[in-house]
């Protein structure tokens, strides 16, 4: 597996971009780009997680893995996330057989840091992640997939999250999925027209 | 009305121009740099630091063709400049993003670079976005030389000679930047990493810097190669010429939606400026040496709009309007009048309504550049941490409130007229860049990006009606998730009054020029000068302190260039 290196800047734009293609809606596709880019900071690469969510998602966003996948972190989680920081839900909620459990973390990861909640995240056989607070998330969440997990609000942190802990690069992106996240963002582009490239630029001399 | 009469005034609160008038794209495409323009907190930030520049290593040909770094001290850091230059056929000299090969290509780098770092910068920097960097590697740039006048200019330096004086001010630049790329492109070091260096803050201030030490390369550059070419008859450049060289930007499209893209941080600045402006308006009375400022500022401004001339006809007509209104409203500023009128920068601001907007916000600059120092505490309010994020427990009820009191202008258009739509902001996949394309004749509109700011707010005010109001936000995208996006825009308006541009940035009638000109001021650009109306060339830095002024104290007097 060839991994790699990139800006935190390139994961979150590559993740949305990517998300946008896989046809997502652009406050969502927002939400995964700063979602990888927090669980790069954190041990996990964000590019492959993404994919990973990705996956379960058709050019219409709608589910196209129904029997493998009860919750798709990227269309479910968000929105079981937001209920929970809401207070609309009880306060511990459990989704079921997670599609990509990873970028879970990294939506409840923002979501506790943005709101300065306390968010505890159970995985099968009881390991807890406490969000945001959470470092190195490689070894409690991998690349596991299609697992329940549930999620706890605590409650206000009362104090943010410290930066110091952020490292100046992300966690590596395997190159392959860093390839499938550039696949899904084409999806995303418009072809080049001769109007559109007139309309880019001076079609004037620049030898002046 | 003696001083003392109007000192019994009271003092007004703190008013601000309203975002409905502010946040207008026409208004924002008459923008004008200030005294909190990014460039001159730079400069007034390596004046303060006391920063000196060395040429760290020089290894260039006589020709003009090789390296050199530069360093600077600023804050706790050495910054250094790696800047290559290389030949360039006319057949590959272009300003369009889509170019593969420069005249000159920079790195600013974190620290002092070894030999490693310089060859693997030889091997990445020409190539630019094919290229490949790291995190020491901070900014990321290149320029082309205005081929002709960098040639005039060794050839008189060389011959003894100074350049034309009026084809300098002309110009005003030997070398364009088409790109200056920072935050984490092509592998660089995120802003992150830099955003608590002390001096390097504020907005875009090491891109900045990056343009600055260009500017610095280009003179010693012209003189390098105009030395060789004749040493015994080589003279260097006049003080005044090098101060009225800057450097040269072609800006286009890709840079339009960073406005739109930015909320929060657009509202900084903007926010900024217009307090800084609401300050000098409060003031009850002027003493004589303001009233002294205004007139030089005055004539400096004057002498400055005669020498920007464009071939753009109808940005032509617009600097001819302001010649000729600043020329009538020089009454206006009389000792006299100004010294005897109570509020005398509200009236002053008063009178100007009537004029164009070009004259407004001329004499908003300038009236801000009066104020001197008082203003610079803002320069550090500028920068935003981060962007708005999602208040999902907010119930629709306050959502709705503040649509209508944020987003009036937006509900008031109708797109049922097709003018409303008659454009879509895209990417291209030739170069990654976005762009403008027309709906009705060109392929892509489904892959449209959200920059139809009022259309999504309607489209999600009518959502909200048919729901309760007391539906918290996040129930509501659980059933709605495709008004995430305007839903945290909208959030972000109720701290963030200047967050949006007012205008329907898909109506047929949106120009992007006027996007591109407002962030080119906050820069500091001067110069304007639209090849089309998405496409301008600017300068930077022309009539700014060189290295050396800098460092013998001199750090203003440069709000808009004038070469006398």
């Amino acid at each position: 597996m060839t991994q790699i290196t990139l800006s935190f800047n390139e994961v979150l734009s590559s993740a949305r971009k990517a998300a946008v293609g896989a046809g997502l809606p652009y406050g969502v596709a927002e939400d995964i780009g700063m979602a990888a880019a927090w669980l790069s900071a954190r041990g996990v690469d964000g590019i492959a997680a993404t994919v990973q969510a990705l996956e379960t998602v058709d050019p219409r966003g709608r589910r196209n893995v129904a029997d493998a996948v009860a919750t798709r972190a990227a269309v479910e989680g968000v929105a079981a996330i937001d209920a929970l920081c809401a207070g609309e839900t009880a306060k511990t909620i459990v989704l079921g057989r997670v599609d990509a459990p990873a970028l879970l973390a990294g939506l409840a990861g923002v979501a506790a840091t943005n709101l300065g909640l306390a968010i505890h995240m159970t995985l099968p056989g009881g390991q807890t992640l406490f969000l945001p607070y959470a470092t190195d998330l490689q070894a409690t969440i991998g690349d596991g997939r299609n697992i329940d997990i549930s999620l706890t609000c605590r409650g206000e942190t009362g104090h943010a999250p410290p930066d110091e802990d952020i490292p100046a690069r992300p966690h590596g992106c395997d190159e392959i999925a860093y390839r499938t996240a550039m696949q899904l963002a084409a999806r995303g582009y418009v072809p080049a027209s001769e109007s559109s490239r007139a309309g880019a630029g001076t079609s004037k001399s620049d030898n002046d | 009305m003696t001083k003392a009469m109007a000192n019994q005034i009271d003092t007004p609160a703190l008013e601000l121009r309203s975002p409905d008038a502010v946040m207008r794209l026409k208004r924002l495409g008459a923008s004008f740099p200030t005294r909190l323009s990014f460039l001159r907190s730079l400069i007034r930030r390596l004046g303060s630091d006391g920063a000196v520049l060395r040429k760290t290593a020089w290894s260039i040909d006589p020709r003009g063709y090789g390296h050199a770094v530069y360093t600077v001290r600023l804050g706790d850091h050495d910054y250094s400049l790696v800047a290559f230059s290389c030949p360039l056929s006319d057949d590959q000299r272009s300003d369009r993003v889509i170019a593969e090969a420069w005249d000159t290509s920079y790195v600013l780098y974190d620290g002092t670079p070894g030999s490693a770092d310089i060859e693997r910068l030889r091997q990445n920097a020409p190539l630019q976005e094919a290229g490949r960097f790291g995190p020491r590697d901070l900014v990321l740039s290149r320029a082309n030389k205005s081929v002709r006048f960098f040639e005039h200019v060794v050839d008189s330096l060389s011959n003894g000679r100074q350049p034309d004086r009026q084809r300098l001010g002309e110009i005003g630049y030997l070398v364009r930047t088409t790109a200056v790329y920072g935050n984490g492109k092509f592998g660089i070091a995120d802003r992150s990493l830099i955003e608590r260096r002390e001096g390097l803050g504020g907005p875009f201030q090491a891109e900045m810097l990056t343009v600055w030490l260009i500017r610095e390369f280009s003179h010693d550059l012209v003189e390098h190669v105009a030395q060789a070419r004749s040493p015994e008859t080589f003279v260097p450049l006049a003080p005044d010429l090098r101060r009225h060289l800057g450097v040269g930007n072609s800006t286009g499209l890709g840079m339009a939606p960073f406005l739109a893209n930015h909320p929060v941080l657009l509202n900084n600045w903007i926010l900024a400026r217009e307090t800084a402006l609401a300050r000098v308006r409060a003031l009850v009375t002027l003493g004589p040496p303001d009233v002294e400022r205004i007139a030089a500022l005055w004539l400096q401004a004057k002498r400055h709009l005669g020498q920007w001339t464009v071939d753009d006809a109808l940005l032509m007509q617009r600097i001819e309007r302001l010649r000729r209104e600043w020329d009538e409203a020089e009454p206006m500023i009389s000792p006299a009048r100004l010294l005897s009128t109570p509020l005398p920068v509200a009236r002053l601001l008063a009178c100007s309504q009537d004029k164009s907007l070009d004259f407004q916000e001329l004499l908003a600059a300038l009236l801000i550049e009066m104020a001197g120092a008082d203003n610079d505490d803002l320069a550090d309010t500028m920068a935003a941490a981060r962007e708005g994020h999602l208040q999902v427990a907010m119930k629709l009820a306050t959502l709705k409130n503040l649509i209508l009191t944020h987003y009036r202008w937006a509900l008031a258009l109708s797109f049922s007229d097709p003018a409303e739509t008659a454009q879509f902001w895209y990417v291209s996949e030739e170069k990654l860049e976005p762009r403008l394309g027309e709906r009705r004749h060109e392929a892509g509109a489904e892959l449209e990006l959200p920059l139809d700011i009022a259309r999504q707010v309607q489209q999600l005010l009518r959502d909200i009606d048919a729901l309760p109001p007391e539906l918290s936000v996040a129930a509501f995208l659980a059933r709605y998730p495709a008004h995430r996006h305007a839903a945290r825009r909208i959030q972000s308006a109720a701290t963030a009054p200047y967050a949006e541009i007012r205008d329907n940035l898909i109506s047929a009638e949106c120009l992007p020029i006027d996007m591109l000109r407002c962030k080119l001021a906050f820069f500091g650009a001067s110069k304007f000068d639209p090849r089309s109306d998405r496409w301008t060339r600017i300068t930077l830095f022309q009539g700014a302190p060189t290295a050396r002024e800098i460092a013998a104290g001199e750090t203003d007097n440069c709000w808009l260039p004038v070469l006398t």
